[in-house]
């Protein structure tokens, strides 16, 4: 069923546009018809609010420090580089 | 020239989460300008009062914008932007009010509709007086076909909880739903801002 | 000084000092850097290798890659950028080989293209004579008492294992590294767009897997 308003876009649209909005990569005119649905649909400011915390929580995932072994492997093969190069420690 | 602006609580912008310079106790506040070589895409936006329905928001701003000023379908564009006062008759109840008032304005149009077609529910919908009885009249209405009453009820649920922008926004697709094509919902939207300039003064 | 890994991003003008201290061949140098981007790499390397043994040994391979190709570096891109590069093809080069043991299961799935970013049920049918595509159960907000825990951060890191590679990989430079769309690109050899469409299906997954956890539905 054709929209009564033309220019209006669904929640189903908005959520797959949600990734390019926030990159800055929609043309003004989709910016805008996002925005503007944004102000009237709290479902989808719902979303938008899910997918930045989302963003956030990921963001967060955590430091693993350098195991000891690994290292230690690797302290070798610069030695061993260097020493290949003819370089001084 | 003067135009209006809509932000989230504390001058923030709502998209891009800008922190708006505030003016102090003497003055605007200081110019924000869009970056260097920006394309006008990326400019301030702001509200002619023909786009205000569109943007509602906590905050409504008065902004003063300089440099060349782009006009587009729902706002208008500048490179250089300041914000002039907050306009203090945007609170909470113009916003409630603001929605009441919709909702009413999709009551009436419904209700004359169902009159034009025969249909004996018009005046039931008319007398409901109140968000709760519109819903529930609407809501009796709003069985397989009776959509009309679907949105009257969508609008009242939705300015009962506040959300004005909503029920604007419902009331303007019913408005197009009635009269058949887009220009239903743009004359409705005339209406509308039309209702916010009155209520918020020069 | 030894830097450790909790400065995150790592400042890219730091960055280069050490690389300039590690051409002129400084143990403390090459030190300083393997503490500040070797647990990142071993984690970007998991875009191709599910294994955290392999992806451990294409991150010691990038390492002597760089070594070897520290002299060609013109700083063009950042030090960060310049590692990922160097370490994305150690990665894939290893997943290319280890690819006769690989389950088919984690094989990128074909159509994958077809899925939305949220299961239709959620919205009104095309039918619908009022709202069609809009919300039929609208999303939840979530507590932010419950983002913060470690089960939550377990379920984010969860969902980005399973995802196909092409996902992951773009969704662990861009979110977990912090990485710009520009330089995910450079080290992934994709297009913007291709860029774009990986992240967007990538964060869809992952925000429904959280949505899943945080309503108490673990699948």
């Amino acid at each position: 069923m054709r929209p009564p308003v033309p220019t209006e876009m669904s929640c189903r649209e908005l959520v797959e546009l949600v990734t390019a909005w926030h990159e800055g990569a929609l043309p003004l005119a989709d910016r805008t018809r996002f925005e503007m649905h944004l102000c009237l649909c709290t479902g989808c400011r719902g979303y938008v609010q899910q997918m930045r915390r989302t963003i956030e929580v990921t963001g967060r995932l955590t430091e693993e420090d350098v195991a000891p072994a690994a290292r230690k492997d690797l302290l070798r093969a610069f030695r061993q580089f260097a020493r290949s190069k003819g370089e001084p420690r | 020239m003067i135009a209006w602006k809509f932000l989230s609580a504390g001058a923030i912008g709502p998209f891009t989460g800008f922190r708006w310079p505030r003016p102090d106790a003497g003055g605007p506040g200081p110019w924000v300008r869009a970056p260097e070589g920006a394309p006008w895409e990326r400019w301030v936006f702001a509200c002619r009062p023909r786009d205000l329905p569109f943007w509602l928001d906590e905050e409504l701003w008065r902004i003063e914008l300089d440099g060349p000023i782009r006009e587009a379908e729902f706002q208008v564009a500048a490179p250089r932007a300041r914000l002039v006062d907050k306009v203090a008759a945007w609170d909470a109840g113009a916003r409630l009010a603001f929605g009441e008032a919709c909702a009413l304005r999709a009551r009436d149009a419904a209700a004359r509709a169902l009159e034009e077609a025969g249909q004996p529910e018009a005046g039931r919908l008319r007398e409901a007086a109140g968000l709760a009885a519109i819903q529930a009249a609407a809501e009796r209405l709003a069985a397989p076909g009776g959509e009309i009453g679907g949105y009257v009820a969508d609008a009242a649920r939705a300015a009962r909880a506040g959300r004005a922008a909503t029920s604007a926004y419902v009331t303007a697709v019913l408005a197009a739903r009635l009269a058949g094509g887009p220009h239903g919902a743009d004359a409705e939207r005339v209406w509308q801002s039309e209702w916010l300039v009155a209520r918020l003064g020069p | 000084m030894i830097e450790t890994t909790a400065d995150r991003p790592p400042d890219p003008r730091a960055d280069a000092e050490i690389l300039l201290a590690l051409r002129r061949g400084e143990e403390a140098a090459f030190i300083a850097l393997v503490n500040r981007h070797h647990a990142s790499m071993v984690r970007v390397a998991r875009g191709w290798l599910h294994d955290r043994a392999l992806a451990e040994e294409a991150a010691q391979e990038a390492w002597l890659g760089a070594l070897e190709g520290m002299a060609r570096f013109e700083g063009r891109s950042s030090v960060r950028t310049w590692l990922f590069g160097i370490l994305a093809n150690c990665a894939r080069q290893r997943a290319a080989r280890e690819a006769r043991s690989v389950p088919l299961s984690s094989l990128e799935p074909k159509g994958d293209g077809d899925v939305p970013a949220v299961e239709p049920s959620r919205f009104l049918a095309d039918n619908h004579s009022r709202w069609p595509g809009h919300w039929a159960r609208a999303p939840e907000p979530w507590a932010e008492e419950q983002l913060a825990t470690r089960e939550t951060a377990e379920a984010a890191r969860r969902a980005i294992e399973e995802l196909p590679p092409s996902q992951r990989q773009v969704i662990t430079l861009r979110d977990v590294e912090g990485l710009s769309a520009e330089e995910a690109c450079a080290v992934l050899g994709l297009s913007e767009g291709n860029q774009r469409v990986l992240l967007h299906r990538a964060r869809a997954r992952v925000r429904a897997a959280l949505e899943r956890h945080l309503q108490g539905e673990e699948t």
